[in-house]
């Protein structure tokens, strides 16, 4: 089991958007509340970069790699739309 | 007249318009962004009225590859058209032929990229000289101005017989976003995903073979050949590619002002125009080179930012300009030389001891511009937001975005070494400190399929594999490591 700093803020955040749809333009605003959950950047400006620049598929490998019981679901494609599930 | 966006020249001056409105004597200017058929215009309506007429046209351009570029497409109209360089006829003036005899047997002139009279005037003092033409009465002949950016031209003369003014379209533009060092030229070029091109405008020669040097093999050099030294270096091909097929095939091209107006690039490959300028129209038009070819074919300006400091500065400059024009006036020729004996003359003073009007219409216009700008340090980022219709989600600087030659420096830096669980909690930590500098823990928890995922995002020439060690004390244990792509790792389970 690993241990996570800000544990309960981050599954705090998944829990309340999980089976929700997130549209193409609030990716951004995902992306970032979950990288400000998990990493707490110092440089917002680095986040927002980050944020910018990285795919879905690097915040699923995020989960992933945390091994938070969560995934993050492609419902439709183009335009993409997402949805944050719980593993049961 | 109203003219609506994605409307080209065609379609409103037509033939009929022209032979309903225009009248020999008037001066027309038509304001328009690169992109709306001037030069269609040009080859079929203004010839089919030359040659209804039997007329004809003198055809003015700015730079030497903007008049191989009409020269080119302008084949075969030689019986209407001839092409000069504004250079080359203020240069006969100035060896005292009379205006009157350069437009002598000529009943149109078309004055392509007429901004030049005054944008070019600080480094080219005879511009003034052709200048005068604008406020000229020419009963039997018909003048046409053609410009992306005739604001300084409204400030030497607010009227014109008739004005045609095509509303932009930017909708092509990706982002703008500024930056405040020049080494982020650097690394925003490092960054260029494979197959994609930039252009660097840079402010002088010497910056521009600069930053051709650091990128050889895969950037090009252009300066106008008559520039002292850097001509020798400019590269004759490239401007030659340029001019034939509008294209040039580096990746990055580095240029002066040589390329900043008239002239198209038509490649979807060209994504970024870094300009090093403070000039606004300068900047405007070495935008206006991408001629976009389809709603897919999009364009990333980056721009020098200009701070109080450095708007203060040129404030100053051209105010300091401006006095002297005024002294010479107030004092006249005579008190003003005797004044004045031992004092090292601006440019803006003739050595005829008259004020040249383009340099002093150039500086009115700056000062005016800057001093509008000075008020706040947003300003200036704000105006060219505003005239490219860009709205940043919210300002951001070149400098926050470009960090993919950091995560290759960390890559580089610790490839090849095989990287066992704790140690892999360091290089995550070292990995995500260039990212997002975390302030918690967690960066550390994150592993092989996020930095997998970053580095392929990221079109990063790594690779991170997972390795089981077959010998010694760690024996069938996992271990992480980065390989450059394409470089054979010998490696001992291989």
């Amino acid at each position: 089991m690993k241990i996570i700093e800000n544990e309960e803020q981050i599954l705090s955040f998944l829990n309340a958007i999980k089976n929700k749809p997130i549209e193409e333009d609030e990716t951004l605003f995902f992306k970032k509340e979950l990288v400000d959950v998990v990493f707490k950047p110092r440089s917002k400006r680095k986040m927002n970069a980050f944020c910018k620049q990285m795919g879905m598929d690097v915040f699923e490998a995020i989960l992933e790699d945390l091994e938070l019981p969560f995934t993050i679901k492609t419902i439709k494609e183009s335009p993409p739309v997402y949805m944050v599930k719980k593993e049961e | 007249m109203e003219v609506f966006v994605g409307q080209r020249i065609s379609d409103i001056i037509t033939l009929e318009e022209i032979e309903r409105d225009w009248k020999m004597g008037m001066k027309i200017l038509v304001r328009s962004q690169t992109g709306t058929g001037k030069t269609y215009w040009a080859q079929n309506t203004i010839y089919e009225y030359c040659k209804k007429n039997n007329y004809k046209c003198l055809l003015f351009s700015n730079r030497v590859v903007l008049k191989e570029q009409n020269e080119k497409s302008l084949e075969g109209k030689d019986d209407v058209f001839e092409m000069v360089n504004y250079q080359n006829i203020s240069e006969k003036i100035y060896g005292g032929i009379p205006l009157s005899d350069v437009y002598n047997g000529y009943d149109v002139i078309l004055m392509d990229e007429v901004h030049f009279f005054l944008e070019d005037a600080p480094f080219n003092r005879k511009t003034d000289l052709l200048l005068r033409s604008l406020k000229f009465i020419y009963p039997n002949k018909l003048i046409i101005l053609l410009t992306a950016t005739p604001q300084m031209l409204f400030t030497y003369k607010s009227k014109y017989d008739k004005v045609y003014n095509f509303p932009d379209d930017y909708s092509y533009i990706n982002k703008v976003l500024f930056y405040k060092k020049d080494e982020a030229i650097e690394r925003l070029v490092s960054n260029l995903p494979d197959g994609e091109k930039a252009i660097y405008f840079a402010r002088s020669a010497e910056d521009a073979y600069e930053l051709s040097k650091k990128f050889v093999g895969k950037s090009s050099f252009v300066c106008s050949p008559e520039k002292k030294a850097y001509g020798k270096l400019s590269d004759k091909n490239t401007i030659k590619q340029i001019v034939k097929d509008t294209k040039f095939s580096t990746t990055l091209l580095c240029s002066t002002k040589l390329l900043d107006t008239g002239i198209n690039i038509e490649d979807e490959n060209l994504k970024t125009i870094i300009i090093e300028s403070s000039d606004p129209i300068n900047i405007i038009q070495s935008v206006g080179r991408k001629r976009v070819k389809n709603e897919n074919d999009k364009l990333d300006i980056y721009i020098k930012n200009v701070h109080k400091g450095d708007m203060l500065q040129r404030i100053s400059e051209c105010s300091k300009n401006l006095w002297w024009a005024r002294e010479l006036r107030e004092l006249g020729k005579e008190e003003f030389q005797f004044r004045h004996r031992k004092s090292n003359l601006p440019e803006i003073i003739d050595n005829d001891f008259t004020v040249n009007v383009a340099i002093e219409v150039y500086y009115k216009y700056m000062l005016e511009f800057y001093e509008h700008l000075n008020k706040s340090d947003e300003k200036f980022r704000q105006y060219f937001y505003s005239h490219f219709q860009y709205i940043p989600e919210e300002e951001e600087f070149a400098e926050h975005e470009i960090q993919k030659p950091d995560i290759i420096r960390v890559l580089e830096e610790n490839k090849n070494i095989k990287f066992f669980k704790d140690d892999q909690k360091i290089i995550a930590k070292k990995f995500f400190g260039v990212l997002l500098s975390s302030s918690v823990a967690n960066d550390r928890n994150m592993g092989f399929n996020v930095i997998s995922k970053i580095i392929d995002n990221n079109n990063i020439p790594f690779e991170i594999k997972s390795i089981k060690e077959t010998k010694g004390q760690n024996r069938d244990k996992k271990y992480w490591m980065f390989i450059r792509k394409q470089e054979e790792v010998k490696n001992e389970n291989n």
